[in-house]
């Protein structure tokens, strides 16, 4: 999650006022810097949960508990999806289980098997992780993107996408086109790729990692 | 085989009951009727373009700005009632004119109303993703939703009790049908397959396999012998893809017609001599059986 930027005095009155930390009226009082205190300890506290996106047609439900999704000899290139899934505290949630599926190189989803489609439980630290390939382009949703469905116990179930920064749709400027014909529901949807060379081992590939945590807000 | 050209590209169809016109709602927001003899255009209605029809008489527009839906009655032109809120996955009239259902994929209900008065009867809890296919029972009695989740859930209509929910299908179904008679539900989506359901006891009678790709569109024939499902490319709607005509006892397609881009809607004339179509170009195909 992208860090919202330093507000300024009246965003800060705004923002404390919102949060229950001031009366109104009583702003006065207090100096900037103790507004500003209050206002990053009451941010630190409260992350704001995952945008929705679409469910999309081509979800299937039983998709294995499998991370390796990419196997030797698949067109695309390697792409390490990780990630963790918090409450609004920034605590790690208990119990989740992500379902991620995405197109295959040239913008196809399997639509009879379960290939790029999994379901997995995060591991004793929190995290999930899936070797896969970065998804193709396709005519009908012409940015490539993951769909996720992140569900815990106590928590609203979440249907999203994670979209990649490197996207030449988002023409080298996410922070402008991130909505470019209504594409993503938000900005902080669209990921940084970083980019890895790889060493001389196949375990080890040249390959792309996106990092993506979700927060689940309460049900 | 007869098109008759249109200015935008048509969704749903409806034949007259007399079968002598068509009328769909286009992608440009207006509601157009075509004279079959003569292809010519007999009335042109504009709503926005964010509209949708819940029947061959009632059409929802939905203004998101307002985050309201106002609901049409196309008989009688005029606007019936308007409904709060804008999150709308599909809406289907019961064909006795008795209910409205809307799928809101947002708070992820199904809503059903009074059709006459908007006044809500139900508020039914629904799966994730919004209703692929929303549908009354002919007789009204029972309210089918075909989530994007996967799942079918089927409701008694005037208590809002759960008959049945299905969990064991893995692909959404894009498209579902009665027959006529009401004795049998059809549904068929992602996996290429048309399930046959008994209507009664809820349970799979047959599945078909055969029609080759994802299925987007259904149809049945008045007399209830003849399924037609047309088909969806899923790398892009853009694609040709086929439209398949079944002897629905058999069980078997007894012809295949080529479509430009995915089939957005098929209709038999109320004489079943008749197939009409939309497959994604400004055109209403006529294909005689």
């Amino acid at each position: 999650m992208s860090q919202p930027s330093k507000p300024n005095r009246r965003e800060m009155l705004e923002l404390a006022i919102s949060r229950g930390l001031l009366v109104a009226g009583s702003a006065s009082i207090l100096s900037q810097q103790q507004l500003l205190a209050d206002w990053q300890a009451a941010e630190a506290q409260s992350n704001k949960p995952t945008s929705a996106e679409v469910l999309g047609p081509f979800y299937r439900k039983g998709a294995p508990d499998q991370p390796n999704l990419r196997v030797p000899g698949d067109p695309g290139f390697p792409l390490k999806v990780v990630g963790r899934v918090l409450n609004t505290k920034g605590q790690l949630v208990e119990g989740a289980r992500v379902e991620l599926w995405h197109a295959d190189h040239g913008g196809l989803y399997d639509t009879k098997g379960y290939k790029y489609r999994a379901s997995l439980a995060p591991d004793a630290k929190g995290i999930y992780s899936v070797d896969t390939v970065m998804p193709g382009h396709y005519a009908d949703r012409p940015a490539q993107h993951i769909h996720y469905l992140i569900s815990a116990p106590g928590h609203k179930t979440l249907i999203t996408q994670a979209y990649f920064a490197t996207d030449p749709f988002f023409e080298g400027n996410p922070d402008k086109n991130w909505n470019k014909r209504g594409i993503a529901a938000n900005k902080e949807l669209v990921l940084p790729v970083k980019l890895f060379e790889g060493g001389s081992k196949p375990s080890d590939p040249a390959r792309a990692e996106i990092t993506f945590d979700i927060v689940l807000e309460k049900a | 085989m007869p098109t008759i050209s249109a200015e935008a590209i048509p969704g749903s169809l409806f034949f007259s009951k007399d079968g002598k016109s068509i009328s769909s709602k286009c992608s440009d927001g207006h509601l157009r009727t075509w004279d079959l003899a003569s292809g010519k255009l007999t009335a042109d209605k504009t709503f926005d373009p964010r509209s949708g029809m819940a029947s061959s008489n009632i059409l929802l527009e939905i203004d998101r700005k307002a985050k309201e839906t106002r609901v049409w009655d196309l008989t009688a032109n005029r606007q019936l009632y308007l409904l709060k809120g804008s999150d709308v996955a599909n809406a289907t009239a019961s064909s006795d004119g008795r209910y409205l259902a809307i799928s809101n994929p947002v708070d992820r209900t199904i809503r059903v109303t009074d059709l006459k008065t908007g006044q809500e009867r139900h508020k039914l809890p629904d799966g994730l993703g919004g209703a692929a296919s929303l549908l009354f029972s002919p007789d009204g009695e029972t309210v089918v939703s075909a989530n994007y989740d996967n799942d079918v859930r089927i409701w008694k209509t005037a208590s809002g009790e759960l008959l049945r929910k299905v969990e064991d299908l893995t692909g959404a179904m894009f498209a579902a049908e009665y027959t006529p008679d009401g004795k049998q539900l059809i549904m068929a989506g992602l996996d290429e397959t048309v399930y046959i359901w008994d209507a009664k006891s809820h349970t799979l009678n047959r599945k078909l396999k055969g029609h080759g790709e994802t299925i987007s569109a259904l149809a049945i024939s008045p007399d209830g012998r003849t399924l037609v499902t047309g088909g969806f490319d899923v790398i892009t709607v853009k694609n040709p893809v086929k439209i398949q005509i079944w002897d629905l006892a058999a069980g078997k397609i007894t012809r295949t017609i080529a479509a430009p881009h995915r089939v957005v809607s098929l209709a038999f004339s109320p004489d079943g001599k008749w197939l009409a179509y939309v497959a994604g170009e400004k055109e209403i195909s006529l294909v005689a059986l």
